[in-house]
């Protein structure tokens, strides 16, 4: 089966340059290093494989900053983890990588133990300035221990932030922020989303976390997405556009802190709100959301709120079954028809 | 299409209002933005502009009638345009205040039969919000939502099936003149400040201090400044006025008594607004002075004139009645030497203001004659102890005394 | 070297030694052939080649029992053949297909069988040591004198999990055998460079546990030296450290780029294919004619081409079978 096409919206203005994401979050970690001698990458396979990096997301960094502050390592998630959170408390800024967001399962104590809680435990008087960065999703027949979408996991742990960026621009923007935040962020990127393409301005700029993006006006239906969800929402928001029905797509960008206000504002106009992620839907972000904007906004609902995600089965392998899985662009155009009939 | 006009919800806690005045009569043409007709909510009369232009086809409520929020209380449209004729002749609007909309009678879509009657009804919490804001009773609607739920569309649809056949043609009848609209007024006033007094004495810990205040220096600087502020900005500052400005920068002094009880504890306010107490035949109005510390003299005095004359002809906005933090009452110009006001809510503290007399007063070992007049200070012993509260009477009564200092900044 | 005579261990008879050969050239075979399918597109995910390596899985499953179990890596496929594994079952879940041996949910990566004693491949780089650890565990519990041998790399000899587990078998006993493929890389990583000992069979020490280090590309070597830590096991010792010293002729999945290793050192390593040399061990001692050679060699042919026309004759999973096996 063929990858679903998905191409990368962006409210930038047009002269902008166009990148890949990988191209993107490229160079926010190289206008980082530039700026700040505090900040360095570690992971497996980021300095020398195939020029750097497994995704080209660290492509070039070791050639222009060198082994001590381009570091692979061996195969320890846990190490890295802890190593990352010690440099940080000692006054470095790390970017820590993990080849697949299912390895962050080998370094669940050192992310949530310690540096979620460090500087609330010790009364305020530490930092943890980490980033751990990593690439989520399922779409390739990768199976199971390779596609999984763990972003409510670490929404659950007090002391974290965790941003997903959805294209080129923002994933810059919000890298850039990320490494300047102070505090241990959980940076997500998607594998299908890093070939995506859109345009991206030039220099040092932030996408501030914790602001959403409203990537498509609407009337009729809130439809908020996470990762590729976001891309397939616009998809379903083109078709539903000709028999009538107006999907609003809403981007939040980071989870936590989740700008509620623009999910409600959106939702206080329609009276309608889809959640779609990759995730699987049992316990995943989007019942977060739900629940928020429902103690908020519940006078403004016309019709219970609504999730389009993953299935609750680990992703298999075999291409029709995968693609049963995950939510689609249909699953959200059925959804938008029920909710408006 | 014929556009419906509602009635608008203009307080945060008002729900019903009365229609006092029709500034245009039916069949006459108006433009949208222009004032259409005068609403009375709890406090105040307000202008309401028209919604739309065109012909004012319908007046469905007439002067006099107090219907909820959101009701249809006219139609706007083009000649022609279809209003079913009334369901029928003689069914007359109450023009007595409290009237609440009728219910629709049968079904809202025509054709489809009405749902049994059960004891949940199956309604968006949208559709709801909308439908109670509009005096709608749910039971009656029809849904076509999933499961029959009624959604929001069906509550418009029903809305716009009852502005249509509105209620009797009010052309009918004579116009009700403004005595029923103010009998209407004066009713809920009443109410409003019988519920409130009552609160006010049960919730709160009330007791009153009083002082005595020889005027003789306030009264012979008001006298100097008197002609110069009235050449200057037409105002002649009053006794109250000059209460009132020692009250802010007492206040100012003696924050604990800007204070409320909130809950479990006691909050100080940052800011200064102090309402003052204007008399009417039907009852009390409180508009409020903000930042009243940062008025001068001359500004409080303009500022007082103002709002009592708008209050007395019931048109305070409402947020002109809103948020003060004290309050000033005078009943001296009924010769109350001395009284316990009563506070108005969530305030800590109230001080009224006797007449200004000539009284005999002992100065060193003789007898004189000066004027004075005495405060009465309630205030809440839940938020001020008695010495604190003595403090601030005094520093007010100080300030009266030595009134060049009202005249700082 | 062809002059070399290699002792052949005694209790390995001829029909055995053939078996051996023919089941590397399965391997071989079979991971060519997932690569051809995996370019034509037939082939989903990557698959991990573990071409140059047979000898260390022929070698070490010939030393053990059928009741005797395994746990395998990302690079599985030798595992699992060399147990026994059926290359139609195991070729039609590389292709996603209801045949296949996890029903099409696990792919390459996923491989298992447990009845047959293959407690599975596995993606997560040591994700297998603390599995198999557990099964000795049962082993002893049980009374059972069956023997668990762990396959890993040299990347997972410092994955945390390793040091946990091996210190667990060593207080316990357990029968377990760690067998560490080092195939000196891990992705890009120098297996010298980034474990801090030169030879990683000293680790046992550190675990009071033995640690040998054999040749990788001899099978014989690997059987020796996975024999003794076997019979070891069975008699209660508790676990080895067994490292076998080899190297994957290919990169580590499809797509590598291989920028961090030299043709150099390819080409040396690939002077030593051990089916070169166990063809030239087996014709040396008679064991075999070429002409019986050449046929061994194209019966393993004509059994990867049936499995891959197995494979692709098999049809796709059942949509409804996407909700089942989530619990037993």
């Amino acid at each position: 089966m063929s990858q679903p096409t998905v191409e990368a919206a962006s409210a930038v203005p047009a002269e902008a340059r166009i990148l890949t994401y990988a191209e993107a979050l490229n160079e926010a970690l190289r206008l980082e290093m530039r700026r700040d001698p505090r900040v360095f990458v570690m992971g497996e396979d980021v300095a020398v494989w195939g020029g750097g990096g497994v995704f080209g997301v660290t492509r070039g960094l070791l050639e222009e900053f060198g082994p001590q502050r381009v570091r692979d390592t061996p195969i320890s998630e846990e190490a890295i983890a802890a190593l990352a959170v010690g440099a940080a408390m000692a006054g470095m800024r790390p970017v820590a990588e993990f080849m697949y967001a299912d390895f962050m399962t080998l370094a669940m104590e050192p992310i949530v133990n310690q540096a979620a809680k460090i500087r609330y435990m010790f009364g305020g008087k530490a930092r943890v300035p980490v980033v751990f960065r990593a690439q989520e999703g399922a779409g390739r027949g990768n199976a199971a221990q390779h596609s999984q979408s763990l972003e409510a996991w670490f929404c659950h742990v007090p002391g974290l932030k965790v941003v997903t960026p959805s294209t080129p621009a923002d994933a810059k923007g919000l890298l850039i922020a990320a490494i300047r935040d102070g505090n241990p962020v959980v940076f997500l990127e998607h594998k299908v989303l890093y070939t995506t393409k859109g345009p991206v301005p030039p220099g040092e700029y932030t996408v501030p976390l914790g602001v959403a993006d409203c990537k498509r006006e609407g009337r009729d239906v809130t439809c908020v997405g996470i990762h590729t969800m976001v891309h397939k929402a616009l998809a379903a928001a083109e078709i539903l556009a000709r028999e009538g029905i107006e999907l609003e797509v809403i981007d939040p960008r980071t989870l936590v802190p989740l700008d509620l206000d623009t999910i409600v504002a959106s939702v206080r106009k329609t009276g309608r709100l889809i959640v779609t992620h990759e995730a699987v839907e049992r316990a995943g972000f989007g019942a977060e959301i739900i629940a928020q904007v429902t103690s908020a906004a519940f006078d403004a609902l016309d019709a219970p709120p609504v999730r389009v995600c993953g299935k609750n089965v680990p992703v298999p392998y075999s291409a029709p079954l995968e693609a049963a899985a995950l939510p689609q662009v249909d699953d959200i155009v059925a959804a938008a028809r029920k909710l408006v009939a | 299409m014929a556009t419906p006009v509602l009635l608008p919800k203009l307080g945060l806690t008002q729900d019903e209002g009365t229609v006092v005045r029709w500034l245009r009569p039916e069949g006459s043409r108006v433009t949208k933005g222009e004032p259409l007709f005068e609403v009375l909510t709890e406090k105040a009369t307000l202008e309401v502009e028209s919604p739309a232009t065109g012909v004012l086809l319908r007046i469905l409520v007439p002067e006099g009638a107090t219907v909820p929020v959101a009701t249809p209380i006219a139609v706007i449209g083009e000649p022609g345009e279809e209003i079913p004729p009334a369901p029928g002749a003689g069914v007359s609007v109450a023009p007595a205040a409290g009237a609440a909309s009728p219910a629709v009678e049968g079904s809202a879509a025509p054709g489809a039969p009405p749902s049994p009657p059960r004891g949940r009804v199956r309604i968006s919490p949208r559709a709801r919000a909308l439908a109670e804001a509009a005096g709608l009773d749910v039971s009656t609607l029809v849904g076509t939502g999933p499961d029959g739920r009624i959604v929001e569309r069906d509550v418009q649809r029903a809305l716009e099936e009852r502005a249509a056949r509105g209620g009797a043609a009010p052309a009918a009848q004579p116009a009700p003149a403004s005595p029923a609209a103010s009998a209407g007024v004066s009713a809920r006033m009443r109410a409003v400040i019988a519920r409130r007094m009552v609160e006010s004495l049960r919730e709160s810990a009330q007791l009153t201090l009083t002082t005595e205040v020889d005027m003789a220096e306030a009264a012979r600087m008001r006298d100097e400044v008197a002609p110069e502020l009235e050449r200057r900005e037409g105002v002649r500052p009053t006794y109250t006025d000059l209460v009132i400005r020692a009250t802010a920068l007492a206040l100012r002094e003696h924050p604990a008594v800007n204070a409320r009880w909130e809950g479990e504890g006691i909050r100080r306010l940052e800011e200064i607004h102090i309402g003052v107490a204007v008399a009417l035949d039907e009852g009390l109005l409180v508009p409020v002075l903000r930042h009243a510390d940062r008025m001068s003299l001359a500004q409080i005095a303009r500022a007082v004139r103002e709002l009592s004359e708008r209050a007395r002809a019931l048109r305070l906005r409402p947020e002109e009645m809103q948020g003060s933090t004290f309050t000033v009452t005078n009943l001296g110009m009924y010769e109350i030497d001395a009284f316990t006001p009563i506070l108005n809510p969530p305030e800590s503290g109230i001080l009224g203001v006797g007449r200004v007399v000539r009284r005999p007063v002992a100065v060193g070992e003789r007898v004189e004659v000066r004027p004075t007049v005495v405060l009465s200070l309630t205030f809440d012993h839940r938020v001020v102890d008695g010495a604190p509260a003595a403090q601030f009477l005094q520093r007010v009564k100080h300030i009266l005394e030595h009134p060049y200092l009202l005249l700082l900044p | 070297m062809s002059s070399e005579v290699v002792e052949i261990p005694t209790e390995l008879g001829p029909g055995q030694l053939v078996d051996m050969l023919r089941t590397m050239y399965l391997i071989r075979l079979f991971d060519e052939r997932a690569l051809a399918l995996y370019r034509e597109g037939a082939m989903r995910g990557t698959t991990h080649p573990y071409i140059g390596m047979e000898a260390v899985a022929v070698g070490a499953c010939a030393a053990l029992r059928p009741t005797d179990r395994i746990t395998s890596t990302h690079r599985g496929h030798g595992h699992c053949l060399a147990k026994g594994g059926d290359p139609r079952l195991m070729m039609a879940e590389l292709l996603g297909k209801a045949t296949g041996y996890c029903k099409g949910k696990g792919g390459s990566m996923h491989i298992a069988d447990v009845d047959a004693g293959i407690l599975g491949a596995n993606g997560i780089v040591g994700g297998g040591i603390g599995l198999a650890t557990g099964a000795a565990l049962a082993s002893q519990l049980a009374g059972r004198d069956d023997v668990v041998l762990c396959f890993f790399g040299d990347g997972a000899l410092n994955q945390g999990i390793l040091h946990e587990a091996a210190n667990l078998a060593a207080i316990w006993k357990l029968p377990v055998v760690y067998l560490c493929e080092n195939n000196q890389y891990a992705m890009s990583a120098r297996a010298d460079r980034f474990t801090s000992v030169p030879d990683p069979s000293v680790r046992a020490a550190a675990y009071g546990f033995p640690g040998v280090s054999c040749d990788g590309m001899d099978p014989l070597a690997v059987y020796r030296a996975v024999r003794e830590a076997v019979a070891r096991a069975r008699r209660g010792e508790g676990p080895s450290l067994v490292v076998a010293v080899t190297y994957r002729f290919l990169g580590h999945h499809v797509g590598d780029p291989l920028n961090y290793r030299d043709k150099a050192e390819v080409e040396q390593w690939r002077a030593r294919d051990p089916i070169g040399r166990f063809e030239k061990v087996l014709l040396a001692h008679r064991l075999l004619t070429p002409e019986r050679l050449e046929a061994v060699r194209a019966d393993a042919e004509r059994q990867i081409e049936e499995a891959v026309a197995f494979a692709k004759a098999s049809p796709d999973p059942d949509p409804q079978t996407l909700w089942e096996d989530v619990y037993a």
